[in-house]
């Protein structure tokens, strides 16, 4: 019982220092590569990067002491970030208060409902999810994340349009005339380093030498090159404008929402009173239609005025006194003292502090980072935000245990480890709790830096505790040296790091297994391409046209007639090429008979005895058949009457014991009768033969004996002994 | 120009190389290998053999290659095709869990004793004896076989290839 709710106890049966060696150098390599990972995908998920930072820091542990593999290494991942990112979009700014608390809040909602699954065991709930959804959903959401951090790449700053694709528009629009040379060239630099340092010796962490190299060379040329000035600094009367009515507009929006929030209560107040048809309230809902329509038409004003700030780009004069003034590039007076190079409004998605305009004349680093430990604290509970994160929680809760238990059974595969899925789920559930009470947002286990683990020679979870001492030590002493690290080598991460989710194999794999499960996995990877940011909807249009095929499956069930075989086995004859015997008609059926395909069986049956004159038998081919529902049972006694007072005979071979009992317990065992219900195919036919061909025209039959439908050759053909003479 | 036939250009049954359905894959092989043609003075060898039951009916037929496919090693037959085709590339490293090089002898010549039903294709068409020489075509582009039964009175008469039928076709175009 200690051993069950305390599994990390097993680490230490034989515990010695030369495993505690390797789990230690397992532990700090992770260090080394999720450090660096975990800002990247901290600023996938819109968080901070140091956030990533914290759900480093306790949940690595919190999976591996109560998780079943010990070389999972469980952390931020791509996948789940981009889910959160996604999910928080509709309903804060990224970055903001608001937005972080959320996050954090889906990570507690998954883990409760991860725990809840790991403690009654219905581990299995993840098959819903099945293979085919997760390719699609995986290669799109990679495509997703790869073309999402472009914008850093290129150092451009766009707005989000309603649509991914959209947004990707934009960003290749700005690019072609902002690209922020230094911000692309230090990302391509990490590229090279990271790629290099890959095929020359993959034990060396990459993305760290990469983000070491880059930081100092960031630091070194000053790559930050911030200013703060004050509206009337810049020079050009055309862009002062364009703030103070940036502002005025963005006002308005404020204001009428605000009159939008109100107009809606009393509507609801009103709706109480006189009845949701009322007059009054028709009236109100016009107001509120012409409300909404003048917040859009602002609001796409906004964006407008946005666009062209954004594109703006300002030459900082120096004045006497040392002040600056701003002109618009290329309207610089004359003989001007130039400061810095060019300098770009830094718009986000607030008003503009007139008095502190932020100007970027470099590029975007990560800044500063707090130091110390995060606090802990209980995650805020909005029960409106709780039911509207629900089915993403969800999502994410059977995507991210899926990921974490595939990566557990790849590695268990090769250390021999038995395991156990639910005591994962337990495992995935605590940590993301844990992580979320010391501001962690949604973690899963990462196939890169569990591969990582492995190969550093990781024995036990102990090297997942080391990892999150290492980054408790990097939050308390070593975070100023992460200031200047460029933004756009955390893009460069991601990227390198979301090419290996890219798997066009495993559609083609798909599709030669199944073509309808090919095209799922095709359309699945179409829909969450095409509705991104909502990335949920991708992934239920998978699951939704998963479970419509199973049913259609079952309903259509795979019925053959069997004939014997060369090898002494019975066959479906069709593709065999085999005759059929006259007189028995031995059926298979290859699913559970239950009540979405009783009817298919039923008529399938009919339609045989209807096809064959010289019917006698019907032997029914029953291995398949694992679960027998009251429908299907009710369905075999029909046909068992209904056939024999039709003067046919009807047997069964292969059924199961829980089957049979459940003949026995609704007595359709003593309709059929004992001697008519055989273990095997031969021994049924072997039974039946003698009595259903007395009198029979059958010379040899295709139950008894291989007979082949062939060609008929002519009589003029000269034949060759050899094989008149027939087998030996 | 001389419209041929199905007939003016098949192989008749006597002629043409067949076999039983029990002839294991060994048998099927030294068939092959023994068996030739004679076309525009030269011998070219058989491809497919005919194979037939114990009351002469005309079952399928048997390539070369779905001999060579028949007589690969189960072991072998496992692996998805990129790992099997590794497995022989000379500029790959051998997977080290798999059985020796020697150890597929045995496995090939144990695979021989099939039998070439195992392996054979079901007639997927066949041709009239007086069906033009274009319906042949279209017959065997369309169900891709090389040899094609012709039938006369529903019954096989002999085999078409597909090698007489291009050299009919060439001798029109190239004169």
């Amino acid at each position: 019982m200690v051993r069950k709710l305390f599994p990390f106890l097993s680490w230490f049966e034989h515990y010695t220092p030369v495993k505690l060696r390797s789990d230690l150098i397992a532990g700090v390599t992770v260090a080394l590569v999720l450090i660096p990972q975990s800002m990247a995908y901290a600023k996938l998920a819109g968080l901070p990067v140091f956030y990533g930072l914290y759900a480093s820091f306790l949940p690595p542990m919190m999976a591996a002491l109560f998780g079943s593999s010990y070389q999972l290494a469980t952390g931020p991942v791509a996948v789940v970030s981009l889910m959160t990112a996604a999910a928080l979009e509709p309903l804060a700014t990224a970055g903001s208060p608001g937005f972080i608390a959320y996050a954090v809040l889906i990570a507690l909602m998954v883990g409760i409902f991860q725990l809840l699954l790991g403690v009654l065991k219905l581990g299995l709930v993840v098959n819903f999810l099945s293979h085919p959804v997760v390719a699609g959903f995986t290669n799109a959401a990679a495509l997703i994340i790869a073309t999402s951090q472009l914008s850093s790449i290129f150092g451009v700053d766009v707005e989000s349009g309603a649509h991914h694709y959209e947004t990707i528009y934009n960003i290749g629009k700005a690019a072609l005339v902002s690209t922020h040379g230094v911000t692309l060239g230090l990302a391509a630099l990490a590229f090279a380093i990271m790629i290099l340092l890959k095929r020359v010796n993959p034990r060396i962490p990459n993305v760290l030498v990469a983000v070491v190299i880059t930081t100092i060379i960031s630091w070194a040329i000053g790559f930050e090159h911030n200013y703060k000035c004050t509206i009337r600094q810049i020079a050009s009367p055309e862009v002062r404008l364009a703030v103070t009515t940036h502002n005025v507009v963005s006002d308005g929006i404020e204001q009428e929402t605000n009159a939008r929030t109100l107009l809606n209560a009393t509507i609801a107040e009103k709706g109480k009173k006189y009845g949701s048809h009322s007059q009054q309230i028709m009236e109100l809902e016009y107001q509120l239609s012409l409300l909404n329509l003048r917040i859009e038409g602002e609001k796409a004003r906004l964006k407008t005025l946005r666009e062209q700030l954004r594109a703006l780009k300002l030459t900082g004069v120096r004045q006497t006194g040392g002040s600056l003034l701003f002109y618009v590039k290329g309207t610089t007076p004359p003989g001007s003292e130039i400061y810095g190079k060019t300098w770009r409004l830094k718009i986000g998605n607030q008003k503009i502090n007139e008095d502190m305009i932020p100007l970027v004349g470099g590029g975007a680093v990560v800044g500063d980072i707090p130091k110390g430990l995060p606090s802990f604290q209980f995650p805020g509970l909005h029960l409106g935000i709780v039911l509207n994160l629900l089915p993403i929680a969800a999502i994410i809760s059977l995507l991210g245990f899926m990921e974490a238990i595939s990566i557990a059974k790849a590695m268990a595969a090769k250390t021999g480890q038995r395991l156990d899925p639910n005591q994962e789920l337990i495992g995935q559930g605590l940590s993301n709790i844990v992580g979320s009470f010391s501001q962690s947002y949604a973690v899963s286990g990462s196939f890169s830096r569990s591969a990582v683990n492995l190969q550093a020679g990781a024995v036990t979870g102990m090297s997942s505790v080391f990892t999150s001492g290492i980054v408790m030590i990097s939050l308390l002493f070593l975070t100023p040296l992460l200031y200047y690290l460029p933004q756009s080598v955390l893009a460069a991460i991601i990227m390198m790091a979301v090419v290996n989710l890219v798997n066009v194999k495993s559609f083609i794999h798909a599709w030669q297994a199944q073509k309808y499960d090919g095209a799922i996995a095709i359309i699945t990877f179409a829909c969450t391409l095409v509705f991104a940011p909502h990335l949920d909807t991708g992934i239920m249009v998978g699951v939704a046209l998963s479970l419509v095929l199973f049913l259609i499956r079952t309903m259509n069930p795979d019925i053959a007639m069997l004939s014997k075989y060369t090898d002494g086995t019975y066959r479906n004859a069709a593709r065999f090429n085999l005759k059929q015997c006259r007189h028995i008609a031995v059926i298979r059926f290859s699913r559970s008979l239950f009540f979405s395909n009783v009817n298919y069986l039923e008529e399938k049956i009919l339609q045989v005895v209807s096809s064959m004159p010289d019917l006698r038998h019907i032997l029914i081919v029953a291995n398949a058949i694992n679960e027998l529902d009251a429908s299907g049972e009710e369905t075999l006694s029909l046909l068992v009457t209904r056939l024999r007072e039709a003067g046919y005979d009807i047997s069964f071979s292969g059924f199961n014991d829980s089957i049979l009992d459940v003949l026995r317990r609704t007595h359709l065992y003593d309709r059929i009768r004992e001697d008519h219900l055989f273990r095997n195919v031969a021994f049924a036919i072997d039974s039946i033969y003698e009595s259903t061909h007395r009198n029979s025209i059958e010379k040899d039959c295709p139950l008894m004996k291989v007979c082949f439908k062939g060609l008929e050759v002519s009589p003029d053909v000269k034949h060759r002994a050899i094989i008149t003479d027939g087998p030996k | 120009m001389e419209i041929k036939k199905a007939g003016d250009l098949m192989i008749s049954l006597d002629k043409y190389p067949h076999i039983p359905y029990w002839f294991t894959l060994r048998q099927a092989m030294a068939e092959i290998e023994n068996a030739e043609f004679e076309m525009n003075g030269n011998k070219c060898p058989c491809r497919v053999l005919l194979v037939f039951d114990e009351k002469y009916q005309l079952l399928g037929t048997v390539r070369r290659r779905d001999i060579l496919r028949g007589l690969e090693p189960e072991f072998l037959s496992n692996l998805v095709i990129e790992e099997r085709k590794n497995y022989f590339d000379s500029g790959k490293d051998q997977p080290s869990k798999h059985p020796a090089i020697d150890k597929l002898r045995e496995s090939i010549l144990d695979r021989a004793q099939r039998p070439v039903s195992d392996i054979m294709l079901i007639i997927k068409a066949t041709v009239n004896y007086d069906d033009h020489i274009l319906r042949v075509i279209y017959e065997m582009v369309d169900n891709n076989v090389s040899v094609i039964p012709v039938l006369k009175d529903n019954r096989v008469i002999g085999a078409l290839r597909s090698e007489d039928v291009f050299h009919e076709v060439a001798k029109l175009l190239l004169g």
